[in-house]
């Protein structure tokens, strides 16, 4: 519904996009999203899995608030996998931690304003 | 009266939420101050500028919002401060412990705006009335001037700033002669609008900076930051004048006068406020034993040996 021309098939689009209290810092938002993703991937090659969960901590509060409440609940579980994980109380093994974090990086790398 | 827009402080690590929250309260009568950390929430609110609401992050590297929220309920200067707990946390466990510890409310993120400025509104309904109400708790009925629990706050304070700063200040004690003859010859009615009209009169010799309180029953004080002994003993005299000037429509014959204790220190002193009470009151009771309707400026009480010379 909210297809514009320069968008690419399967992007994700701000529910937002047409607020205008919100569609300059939505752009913003977006703009940042693709650095964010970026930032995990290299946290996780580098097995800093606290950074991994603080960044996924962050993007669970703020990506509903800018329209984009698919990715909210994707960092909400890869956050809440690795809390568990974290506090010995792992159901889930590395494959779907894996699994959930390219979920969550796909997701960023689609978004549109 | 020209109502200031109320500060509501924003504490998260998020620079995502500082803007989104913004965005959302734009059209609020509120003024927005964004903060990235607890220890920056705690360096804001004890500076004593003025917050009417918080909106506290729980989860914050550093300083977590438990630790600020304990912190602003500890202090008896920040207490009364409404905080809205937001957070992703959304456990049972921490709602009650974020109420227990003085939240005044708990929303969850990802926000839902509505609720957040309905509960954000009522927050600050709150706020404002807790400020109505201290600020009546402190104000005397009669004459409006601050009432002595102020007097007392008041002059605590500013005898601090003087220890710690070495700023020069000053205390007025007044005490209308014969209060009670004109109370007794005139009827109270009488004897109130002498001691409003003495407020008003005072309230207008004064500077803003100035602190004037009913201290007792015809007792009123001026607590003078930044003023030296002989200032004060000149804006004493000034008042003591213009009282006596004043033709009382209840009784033109018979005119008011006053007498003024006056005590003072230029540089830094460790006299506590009691002894500046002291000596204020000894000042006074020198003005009224030597006749009254005079300024006397005293001393604050030394050692024996100065004590016996002025015997």
């Amino acid at each position: 519904m909210n297809q514009r021309s320069g968008t690419h098939a399967g992007a994700l689009q701000s529910e937002l996009a047409n607020d205008p209290d919100m569609a300059d810092i939505v752009r913003e938002f977006v703009a940042e999203l693709p650095r964010r993703a970026d930032e995990l991937e290299e946290s996780w090659r580098s097995q800093r899995l606290d950074q991994v969960q603080r960044l996924a901590h962050q993007l669970k509060g703020s990506c509903g608030g800018y329209g984009f409440p698919t990715i909210g609940s994707a960092a909400a579980e890869l956050e809440s996998t690795l809390t568990a994980m974290s506090s010995g109380r792992s159901g889930l093994g590395s494959d779907a931690l894996r699994r959930q974090l390219s979920a969550l990086l796909s997701l960023c790398r689609s978004a549109s304003a | 009266m020209n109502d200031p827009k109320p500060v509501v402080l924003l504490v998260d690590d998020s620079a995502d939420i500082h803007r989104l929250v913004r965005a959302r309260l734009r059209h609020e009568h509120l003024e927005l101050v964004c903060l990235s950390s607890g220890a920056e929430a705690l360096a804001h609110v004890n500076s004593g500028s003025p917050v009417a609401t918080i909106l506290l992050d729980m989860d914050m590297p550093g300083m977590d919002g438990f630790s600020v929220l304990r912190a602003v309920k500890n202090n008896p200067a920040t207490l009364n401060i409404p905080v809205i707990v937001i957070s992703g946390l959304a456990e049972t466990d921490d709602k009650v412990m974020a109420f227990d510890l003085g939240a005044a409310d708990y929303v969850t993120k990802p926000f839902d705006f509505n609720e957040l400025r309905a509960r954000l509104r009522a927050a600050l309904r709150i706020d404002r009335l807790v400020r109505m109400l201290a600020e009546r708790a402190e104000l005397d009925g009669l004459t409006g001037l601050g009432n002595r629990a102020a007097f007392d706050r008041r002059l605590e304070a500013e005898v601090c700033e003087h220890a710690r700063y070495g700023r020069p200040l000053a205390l007025l004690l007044f005490d209308v002669d014969h209060f009670k003859k004109i109370n007794d010859s005139f009827g109270h009615p009488a004897g109130d609008s002498v001691l409003q009209e003495f407020a008003k009169l005072i309230q207008r010799e004064i500077r803003a900076s100035d602190i004037a309180c009913r201290y007792g029953g015809e007792e009123l004080a001026v607590v003078l930051p930044q003023t030296k002994p002989e200032e004060a003993a000149a804006v004493g005299e000034r008042i003591r004048l213009a009282l006596q000037a004043v033709r009382w429509p209840r009784h033109p014959e018979h005119s008011v006068t006053t007498s003024c204790g006056v005590v003072g220190a230029t540089a830094a002193t460790s006299h506590p406020p009691a002894q500046w009470l002291d000596a204020a009151d000894k000042a006074l009771y020198q003005a009224k034993r030597s006749g009254r309707n005079r300024v006397v400026v005293g001393e604050f009480a030394e050692p024996a040996a100065r004590l016996a010379k002025a015997g």
